[in-house]
């Protein structure tokens, strides 16, 4: 039976597949940039731009309303893989997640969650990365994955026939994928596509063989309703793992797109790469997961 | 420029490592890391590890991981089995106010050791007298000693984790013991021009020729002109001439290749990948210099006779 999850997200596609991808005079956007004019190194000063940057990037698509409506479950998905500070760029700005949280719960959500299937072990990477912390304060309901809340799920995808998914990650309303920009050793970047892996669990060293096709795959299964791309802090060597300052870049950019395709593509930019050379973007755009070409999306630039 | 050619070889490192996934590691002929670490091993990693000491210094279980590295790193694993890692030894400190991760990858042979540090430092790191070479920053002290390669990363919400870091690394070296000292064949690379710590050990297709495989890496700035240095190793004269062929036919398919009449026996290629190169054989050496400056044929004879056969 369908969900309400699922029937919006039909709507949804609908809705892009009559418009097409540019949008028309009055459509909502897809895509906005939103651009810091200052790079603050107060801790105070970089805290009050995370949250300037994330609302203004989510008033530009029309408001948290646009997403999450009275009375509904959101998943909020950081990345809260590693043992490390957010100077470190190698987890999501804590801050992001926490104005996130704190819109949602303005736009009238019951419950939101935060969480993560992260690489080192979760009671350090928690409290660590400051989002334990922040999303707590903001109101989010913030636990470690629980082995036995894994589900086998048919992804059906082109690689991932089933896989164990977060089964609260799917039962929720509304999903919001949370990365940060980083480079990564193996697929070159890793975003918005890459950041899904923390949604399910199993042999996940599966996902490295073919990455071009399974990143596609979750991309495919999940679609989150809104991807919000930390670009504050980048990472750009030695990623996904990170660890010395040298490697970390400011972008002082946060993203914030309904095209996960298109978030990523420009993700991509901000690291130093045409999107059209990241493997994983194209597949994911030629199977119509969305639009390589962010360009043609006319993204709203907001200069804060 | 410096950023591109970073870039450059960056791209080329990782299209090796892509080469190289597990999927396809029987055949690049590419050792497997055991599946479990053997005891031997194990007992091998934990003489290496500091006993923690200090009022209230306390220390997690290590664990160990080898083919099953992804678990703790993720894809970043794959880098280490590309140099083919034997296994590693993770553990967890407290000592005083700082939280100390020591991680210890045992990487077989010193040159593989020098290969994965390589591919992650950076010439902007912070450089420090620890093992062979080691850098450190806020949260992370890197060194290179034989054919370890150890990772300590610490935090401290008092302070700076730098000196607890730095006790840790001196503990550690004196474990592992030893001759401290980088691989003899970048004594080969001429030290003027030579950007620092650019120096690279690249055991998959370099510069994305398998052929070429392995070779050492460097970069050289020539009155600001960026160039590259690559030292391709065979077993013998033979199959170093054999390296030449192949790459005197790979420039001719793709570009163009003639004599380089400043310096007898070698060629000068270019393609729209590679660029402007000159290429030759020595003994077991195969060198090309990419984007080699007006007076390329001085600095190739000193490479020359800097080789050791």
């Amino acid at each position: 039976m369908m969900n309400r999850r699922d029937f919006v997200k039909s709507a949804a596609a609908a809705g892009v597949a009559l418009l097409g991808p540019r949008r028309l005079e009055g459509a909502a956007p897809a895509l906005a940039i939103a651009r810091y004019k200052s790079s603050p190194t107060a801790p105070d000063g970089i805290v009050e731009e995370a949250r300037r940057l994330t609302r203004a990037g989510i008033d530009a698509l029309g408001g948290m309303g646009r997403f999450v409506s009275k009375g509904q479950t959101v998943w909020i998905k950081p990345n809260i893989s590693w043992d490390r500070r957010p100077e470190q760029a190698a987890t999501t700005n804590p801050d992001v997640v926490a104005t996130l949280v704190a819109m949602c719960y303005q736009a009238g959500a019951k419950r939101v969650a935060v969480s993560d299937n992260p690489c080192n072990s979760a009671q350090r990477t928690f409290p660590r990365s400051g989002i334990q912390q922040a999303a707590e304060k903001a109101g989010a309901q913030v636990f470690f994955m629980d082995e036995r809340k894994f589900r086998k799920m048919a992804l059906n995808g082109k690689i991932l026939k089933e896989w164990p998914v977060y089964a609260e990650v799917v039962e929720c309303d509304v999903l919001i994928n949370v990365p940060i920009a980083k480079h990564h050793s193996l697929t070159t970047v890793t975003l918005g596509m890459k950041n899904l892996m923390g949604a399910v669990g199993g042999a996940r060293e599966r996902f490295h063989q073919n990455t071009e096709l399974t990143l596609p795959d979750l991309a495919a299964f999940f679609k989150p309703k809104l991807i919000v791309l930390d670009a504050i802090r980048v990472l750009t060597g030695n990623g996904p793992v990170g660890g010395s300052l040298t490697d970390v870049k400011r972008k002082e950019t946060v993203v914030a797109g309904t095209d996960q395709v298109a978030v990523d593509a420009y993700g991509a930019t901000l690291l130093g790469h045409k999107p059209q050379a990241i493997e994983h973007i194209v597949e994911a755009s030629r199977r119509g997961l969305g639009n390589i070409n962010f360009e043609a999306l006319s993204p709203k630039i907001i200069e804060v | 420029m410096t950023h591109h050619l970073c870039l450059f070889w960056a791209a080329l490192l990782l299209g090796a490592l892509v080469t190289t996934l597990p999927a396809q590691e029987e055949e690049s002929g590419a050792r497997q890391a055991p599946a479990q670490v053997p005891a031997s091993e194990k007992a091998r990693l934990a003489k290496l590890l500091p006993a923690p000491r200090g009022p209230g210094a306390r220390a997690e279980e290590p664990r160990f991981y080898a083919a099953d590295l992804y678990q703790y790193i993720d894809g970043a694993a794959e880098a280490f089995h590309m140099y083919d890692l034997v296994a590693m030894v993770h553990r967890e400190y407290k000592a005083g106010d700082a939280e100390i991760t020591v991680d210890i990858y045992d990487m077989g042979e010193p040159i593989n050791a020098f290969g994965i540090y390589s591919a992650e430092r950076s010439p902007e790191n912070h450089y420090i007298q620890a093992g062979a070479e080691g850098y450190i920053d806020e949260h992370v002290l890197n060194f290179l000693q034989g054919s370890f390669y150890v990772k300590l990363s610490a935090f401290s919400d008092k302070g700076s984790a730098q000196p607890a870091m730095r006790s840790f690394a001196g503990e550690i070296s004196k474990r592992i013991g030893g001759a401290a000292a980088l691989p003899a064949i970048l004594e080969t690379f001429p030290a003027a021009g030579r950007v620092a710590r650019s120096e690279k050990y690249v055991k998959r297709a370099p510069l994305g020729h398998e052929f070429l495989a392995p070779a050492c890496t460097a970069d050289y700035r020539f009155a600001g002109k960026q160039s590259s240095l690559l030292i391709s190793t065979s077993a013998d004269a033979a199959q170093s001439k054999k390296k030449l062929e192949l790459l005197r036919g790979y420039f001719a398919k793709s570009g163009k290749v003639a004599d380089e009449p400043a310096l007898p026996g070698a060629w000068r290629g270019s393609s729209s990948r590679e660029g402007e190169t000159i290429f030759f054989a020595r003994g077991r050496y195969t060198v090309l210099l990419l984007n080699p400056p007006a007076d390329a044929a001085a600095f190739l004879k000193e490479v020359a006779s800097r080789m050791k056969d």
